[in-house]
């Protein structure tokens, strides 16, 4: 920095004092030619008019021979010591008069060649005619010497030099000492742009005592100094706030990240993702627990290289599957793996192009819910079975009873108003016992009648129905209305019972002239979800059978369906609570859904769904 | 030092200048008064009156004897004054005398005749200055010189050149 300092001042004062020498010296320079040419022209001018003069004042002597007269005219410029020599010739070449002034000088000039003045070795020499009227007389030679010039020259180079040495060196001192106005203020510019560059602090400013264009600099340097270091306060500032803002987003991405895998691996579901190469590139604790194998000993490694016998399994063509676009479900398999019962869940997962990226699966041990269903169905199976074995053998001392209890009744002839009284309720009570077996053994039955399914046409259904009801139907003066039904598949007997069983009920809730309508329409789809039915993919019968009877709470609808419900504990509506319990297991076994909707003292609505084309 | 180097230079031309008078008279004295006679012409003025309109240009009479032979005539041959040629006349006697310019009158004194008249009367004797004449010839040593009556010549009307003058010495009357 010092040294480029000291360059800059050595550059400024070498370049002024050289720029001032080079002027001075072209300044001389052309003084000094046009001092030569001028000088010498006048010389030959002067010389020429001397020389004229004299010869002018030669004719009287040239012309009368006069040599005296001649040396007295030429004696006048004698007395100029430059005049080296003037010599008068007559009209024929001779000398008339004249003077050398070196008396050595032995080459007298003669004849001249032409009239015009030249300088030839240090001399100014020449000659001019002497006319007299026309005609010429003579000839005048004269020389003079140019000592005087080249004296005046030297003088004049010496005067030159002097003033280039001096001026030079006034030059030198006072461009020192103006340079430094210059180079102060740009050295101390440097040195403050190299503080700053080394400290980075843009606050310091350059001193403002500077005018003209380093002023100006300095001003420049100063406005851009605050430019900068607004812009960099800006800079620190967006910066601080950019990070500020990546910490926050870092945080919440953090927080995100963090709560989604707190929930991924809180679930009691197996979770895990799936690359297009069906390496894991998600698995939660749930896994790891189920599978015995740690997140780090999966995660980026293929499925059938962790876990060889998934190859070909149903979960591994699910997930391919999945990959390929299809949401997969399996509600029931049994894992090749661990060899518990599962129910699955795959589906794709797309990025914002809509391009699959990974196979979600989801899925959840059913093992004990399997199981226990199994035990489940074993238990009912057998309290079924033995339902209709007690059922069966109740029969047979009820019968007894009934047999026994009619036998009494015919031999007691003297029977008084109690006896008769005690012996008819015997009667009724083995009675509704018997119904109440017969249908315990009925609904029984039910479960062990599965699989018998034919094509049943629920016209022809409703037909053996009007037959069977005949007397009670006119005994009730009934009506029973129906619209066209539909073939079903199912058990024949079952269906008879349901319909038999609503429309019963519906004629015994009536007090005079029941109206029964039977209504059937394609379930809507909407209806169909409603209906909580098992398969929503099925065409679905809508059918209701609809009273004007008593009707009942609708806060009972769900009762109703239950095993000895009964509303009515009036005589008027005897039954065993059996009968609508049996409609909605048969409705179950034929997979539809059976509902009820009622007004008391405007009727009741039973809606069955049926599928049209169950399997 | 130098101005006596000069000076004896000078006298060594000077003694160059008359050259081959000394050995042998090979320059006739009445060539070089020839020369002369003509040389006035070109130093001295005419007052233009002068001039007769009858006269065939500038005339220099010789009076008397033609001393000069062949040399005035050589000497002025094509030559002019004041636009005029130069002719040569020779009057025999004073009565001859007719309208000229130059009047050589030789050895001859008797110049009243046309004293006053613009005529540069021309003589060898020193009486004859006496006699109004206004320029003799006369000799110096080797050299010949020049004798002017200035104040004659100018109340004559004539002009005559400083330069002549210079060389001529100047005769005063008493």
């Amino acid at each position: 920095m010092k040294f480029k300092g000291v360059s800059i001042r050595a550059k400024l004062i070498r370049l002024i004092s050289t720029i001032s020498a080079i002027s001075l010296s072209i300044v001389f320079a052309a003084l000094f030619v046009y001092e030569i040419v001028s000088y010498r022209e006048n010389s030959i001018r002067e010389m020429n008019v001397l020389a004229n003069i004299l010869a002018a004042n030669s004719t009287a002597a040239l012309a009368f021979n006069d040599a005296e007269a001649g040396h007295e005219i030429l004696s006048a410029v004698k007395s100029e010591p430059l005049i080296t020599a003037a010599i008068l010739f007559s009209a024929d070449g001779k000398i008339l008069t004249g003077f050398i002034a070196d008396s050595t000088e032995t080459t007298i000039p003669v004849g001249p060649a032409d009239y015009d003045f030249e300088i030839r070795a240090g001399n100014i020499e020449g000659f001019v005619p002497v006319m007299l009227g026309e005609k010429k007389i003579g000839t005048l030679y004269i020389r003079r010497s140019t000592e005087d010039t080249q004296r005046r020259l030297l003088l004049y180079a010496f005067i030159a030099g002097s003033v280039i040495i001096v001026s030079f060196t006034l030059t030198y001192f006072l461009s020192n000492r103006l340079e430094r106005t210059i180079s102060n203020p740009l050295i101390s510019l440097s040195n403050l742009s190299r503080q700053i560059s080394e400290q980075h602090d843009y606050s310091v400013r350059a001193s403002d005592a500077a005018d003209g264009e380093i002023g100006q600099l300095n001003e420049a340097f100063n406005t851009m100094l605050a430019k900068i270091e607004i812009q960099n306060n800006e800079i620190q500032k967006h910066n601080q706030e950019l990070e500020f803002r990546i910490e926050e987003r870092t945080k919440a991405y953090r927080q995100e990240k963090e709560f989604a895998e707190v929930v991924v691996n809180s679930s009691l579901v197996l979770i895990a993702v799936l690359d297009p190469e069906m390496r894991f590139i998600g698995y939660n604790d749930k896994c790891e627990e189920e599978f015995g194998l740690k997140r780090e000993q999966v995660l980026g490694k293929k499925f059938d290289e962790v876990m060889p016998q998934i190859k070909g399994t149903l979960t591994y063509n699910s997930l391919l599957r999945a990959l390929n676009g299809e949401y997969v479900h399996n509600p029931q398999y049994r894992s090749g793996v661990t060899g518990a019962f599962y129910e699955s869940f795959m589906r794709p997962l797309r990025n914002e192009n809509n391009e699959i990226y990974a196979a979600l699966m989801t899925a959840h041990n059913i093992n004990a819910f399997v199981e226990a269903n199994a035990e489940l169905q074993k238990r009912n199976s057998d309290l079924e079975q033995f339902a209709y074995v007690a059922s069966h053998d109740l029969q047979e001392p009820l019968r007894k009873v009934l047999l026994f209890t009619d036998r009494l009744n015919e031999e007691l002839t003297n029977k008084n108003e109690a006896v008769v009284r005690y012996i008819d309720k015997i009667d009724q009570a083995a009675r509704r016992m018997s119904n109440l077996i017969r249908d315990v053994l009925a609904y029984s039955r039910l479960s062990q009648l599965e699989g018998s399914f034919v094509a049943t046409d629920l016209n022809d259904v409703l037909a053996q129905i009007r037959i069977d009801l005949e007397l009670y139907i006119e005994e009730k003066k009934a009506t029973i209305t129906s619209q066209r039904l539909p073939v079903v598949m199912g058990n024949t007997l079952q269906l008879n019972q349901l319909f038999s069983n609503l429309i019963n009920n519906a004629l015994k809730f009536s007090d005079k002239n029941p109206i029964v309508e039977i209504t059937c329409a394609l379930a809507s789809r909407e209806e169909v979800i409603s209906q909580n039915l098992p398969d929503v993919s099925l065409t679905y019968a809508k059918i209701q059978v609809i009273d004007y009877g008593v009707g009942f709470d609708p806060r009972h609808s769900e009762k109703i369906f239950t095993l000895f419900q009964r509303l009515h504990q009036d005589k008027k509506y005897e039954g065993t609570g059996i009968g609508l319990a049996l409609c909605k297991k048969i409705v179950a076994n034929h997979h539809g859904s059976i509902g009820v909707n009622s007004i008391p003292g405007a009727g009741s609505t039973f809606t069955i769904f049926l599928p049209i084309n169950p399997i | 030092m130098k101005r006596n180097a000069s000076l004896i230079l000078f006298i060594c031309f000077a003694a160059l200048a008359i050259p081959k008078k000394g050995n042998g008279q090979s320059i006739n004295e009445f060539e070089i008064k020839a020369v002369f006679i003509y040389n006035f012409t070109q130093f001295i003025q005419w007052p233009e009156e002068s001039f007769d309109p009858s006269q065939e240009g500038f005339v220099i009479g010789v009076l008397g004897e033609n001393v000069f032979g062949k040399y005035l005539e050589e000497a002025v041959a094509g030559e002019t004054c004041q636009s005029r040629p130069i002719v040569i006349k020779y009057y025999a006697t004073p009565k001859d005398i007719g309208n000229c310019q130059i009047l050589y009158v030789g050895s001859l004194t008797n110049v009243e005749l046309v004293a006053g008249r613009p005529i540069l009367t021309v003589g060898e004797r020193s009486e004859f200055m006496e006699r109004k004449g206004l320029l003799r010839f006369y000799q110096e040593g080797n050299k010949i010189r020049i004798q002017i009556n200035q104040g004659a010549a100018g109340a004559a009307g004539l002009v005559i050149s400083s330069k002549l003058l210079r060389l001529a010495t100047i005769y005063s009357e008493k």
